[in-house]
């Protein structure tokens, strides 16, 4: 079986702070993580077993997850690395992944991440399961696969329910789902010293044309909830104040 | 690049004549207050309202908060993915039927959509969208010919309804294809057991405000006498007061509790951003400054480890 897991780069949310006054986001540490559930999906795919490739759209800090991909397990790592791409939206990223499926060629199951920490569009799965034409399952527990099916679980107005898919498909995986593993260090090294680790693909490489990329959104900044009432500050008697207040709660 | 060039590059006639009206995905009637918001947004324009109804019992209401015609459909949202509307709304919770139409129309999409416009000149759908679960929000704009939005009904004002509007049924013959996603029946199934405290109803917080193992101390004690489970932020798992698992945050566990007393913790975007759904928050820190006294109900600024012990012995 062979298993595509799609990947993002996330800008480290330890790093960031939003600043309601000020109206802005400090980065304080430009610092980029693996997406969470992402790393759910992968691990996910390394228990199905199989031939497992993952793939990430964007720059550098898209290679140092495909990387940290290859230690925890991945046997192949392809980079979609182009300007064309630079300001490409959910759109444009399902029409690139689906050129990489159909690249590699074979591919049963694609994963990804059932959401995304920061923006959470939760976009990509199910436009690129439409623009295969594949079936999609979202919030993915307990995926596994046999008989041409990947069956799993899902919730369903509050309820857990049992569900499969024929195969091929696209799946989102829940974030927590389960316990990624940990890389073991001596692989770390040998994908941070293997020059071909990640292998890069252009546009051009994939045929992609500029009306498959074409951005359908423009962002236009960014805005600032009211800032929160700000809470009660307690003085005088504080202990008696608190434990009144603990003792109602 | 203007609507020409983008409809010869695609092939097909993508010009916005032949994308009409504002059309609405019903499922339930959880979903009327949308109706509302197509009908603010088509009176500026001058357009029609749809609405796509999952039963013919909700046909009524939707002419009554807006709606112009109304369809009947088994599955709005599949339904409406048939249609050729200028402007679709769906609910959050189909968002991977909206996000699914949108590529097929070659639409872009606004996830999670607050504060929609529409710029009558250009006919940009024009949105905001929460990141870190609305710490602040992207403005975006939708440009092409079909613009697609899923909209949360709670953050939506209840529609005005009009009993006497009028509005028509519209009959159709629509036959949804099968589901692809084949349901096997209910699951015995309990996630996320390695996270305990997504569960608690209580949860007492540290932070390394506490200063050392005797402030950690009188932490669990309050946790104790509250019944309380023990979490932290990233600086107490640091200093070893705290498991993994124990960890607030976005990147750790958002958690949902009843009450969430949080002692000595200064309260970051990742901290803060993982407990919005918490109902009622206590915090203490000796900072003035620190964001969590800004996020909290009740607020006080004091050493954490002198407040924890004239605390316990009024709880005594
Ligand atoms: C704050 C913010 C708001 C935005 N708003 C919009 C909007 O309203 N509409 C819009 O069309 N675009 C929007 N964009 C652009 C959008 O981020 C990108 O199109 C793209 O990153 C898809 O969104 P996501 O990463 O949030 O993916 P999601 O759809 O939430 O991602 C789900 C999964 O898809 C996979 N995936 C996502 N990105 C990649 C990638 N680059 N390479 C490989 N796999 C990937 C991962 O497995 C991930 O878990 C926004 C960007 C930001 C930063
Ligand atoms: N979580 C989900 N992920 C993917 N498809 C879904 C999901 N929930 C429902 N569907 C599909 O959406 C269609 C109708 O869903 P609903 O409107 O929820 O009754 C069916 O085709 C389902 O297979």
């Amino acid at each position: 079986m062979k298993i595509l897991v799609v990947l993002r780069a996330l800008q480290d949310p330890a790093g960031i702070t939003v600043n309601r006054k000020a109206q802005k986001v400090f980065v304080n540490r430009p610092q980029w993580v693996f997406n969470p559930s992402d790393r759910n999906a992968l691990e996910a795919a390394l228990r199905l077993g199989g031939d497992i490739v993952v793939a990430a759209v964007g720059g550098a800090a898209a290679e140092q997850v495909l990387r940290d991909a290859r230690a925890m397990g991945a046997g192949r790592a392809l980079l979609l690395r182009d300007q064309a791409l630079a300001d490409a939206d959910a759109f444009g990223l399902a029409n690139a992944l689906k050129a990489v499926v159909h690249h590699l060629g074979g591919v049963d199951l694609v994963l990804c991440g059932s959401q995304v920490l920061d923006a959470d569009l939760a976009q990509v799965g199910p436009r690129l399961a439409q623009a295969l034409d594949w079936p999609f399952a979202a919030n993915a527990h307990a995926v596994q696969a046999a008989d041409g099916e990947v069956a799993l679980i899902t919730s369903r107005r509050g309820e857990w329910r049992q569900a499969a898919l024929t195969l091929p498909a696209v799946v989102a995986v829940a974030p927590d789902s389960n316990k990624p593993r940990l890389p073991a260090g001596q692989q770390i090294i040998n994908v941070y010293t293997d020059p071909g680790a990640v292998e890069t693909l252009t546009a051009a490489d994939l045929g992609l044309s500029e009306a498959e990329l074409q951005p359908l959104t423009e962002p236009r900044g960014q805005s600032f909830p009211a800032e929160r009432e700000l809470g009660r500050r307690l003085d005088g008697d504080i202990a008696g104040q608190l434990a009144d207040i603990l003792r109602k709660a | 690049m203007d609507m020409d060039a983008l409809s010869h590059l695609m092939g097909e006639d993508l010009s916005a004549a032949n994308y009409a009206d504002i059309w609405v995905a019903v499922p339930s009637a959880g979903a009327l207050p949308l109706v509302g918001e197509a009908r603010r947004l088509a009176d500026s324009l001058g357009c029609y309202v749809h609405a796509v109804v999952g039963s013919a019992d909700t046909a009524d209401q939707a002419i009554a908060v807006g709606a112009d015609r109304v369809h009947v459909a088994a599955v709005p949202g599949l339904f409406l993915a048939a249609q050729t509307p200028e402007f679709a709304f769906y609910p959050v919770d189909r968002w991977h039927q909206a996000a699914r139409a949108a590529q097929q129309h070659k639409a872009g999409l606004i996830t999670d959509a607050r504060s929609l416009q529409i710029d009558e000149s250009t006919r940009a759908l024009l949105g905001s969208h929460p990141v870190y679960g609305g710490e602040y929000f992207v403005d975006v704009a939708v440009t092409s010919p079909a613009k697609f939005a899923t909209l949360d009904p709670r953050f939506l004002p209840e529609p005005y309804a009009d009993p006497g509007r009028s509005g028509e049924v519209v009959p159709n013959e629509y036959v949804a294809p099968p589901p692809p996603l084949q349901d096997r029946g209910p699951a015995d199934f309990a996630p996320q057991a390695w996270r305990p405290l997504q569960k608690a109803r209580r949860i007492v917080a540290v932070g390394r405000g506490l200063k050392d193992e005797a402030g950690l101390a009188l932490a669990r004690q309050l946790a104790e006498k509250l019944g309380a489970e023990l979490g932290g932020d990233r600086s107490a798992q640091d200093l070893g007061w705290i498991g993994e698992d124990q960890v607030v945050g976005v990147t750790g566990q958002e958690v949902a509790p009843d009450l969430y007393v949080a002692l000595g913790i200064r309260g970051d975007t990742i901290h803060n951003a993982a407990i919005v759904r918490a109902k009622h928050v206590i915090a203490v820190h000796a900072n003035p400054a620190a964001p969590i006294l800004d996020v909290a109900d009740e607020a006080v600024v004091g050493e954490p480890q002198e407040v924890l012990t004239q605390l316990l012995t009024r709880l005594a």
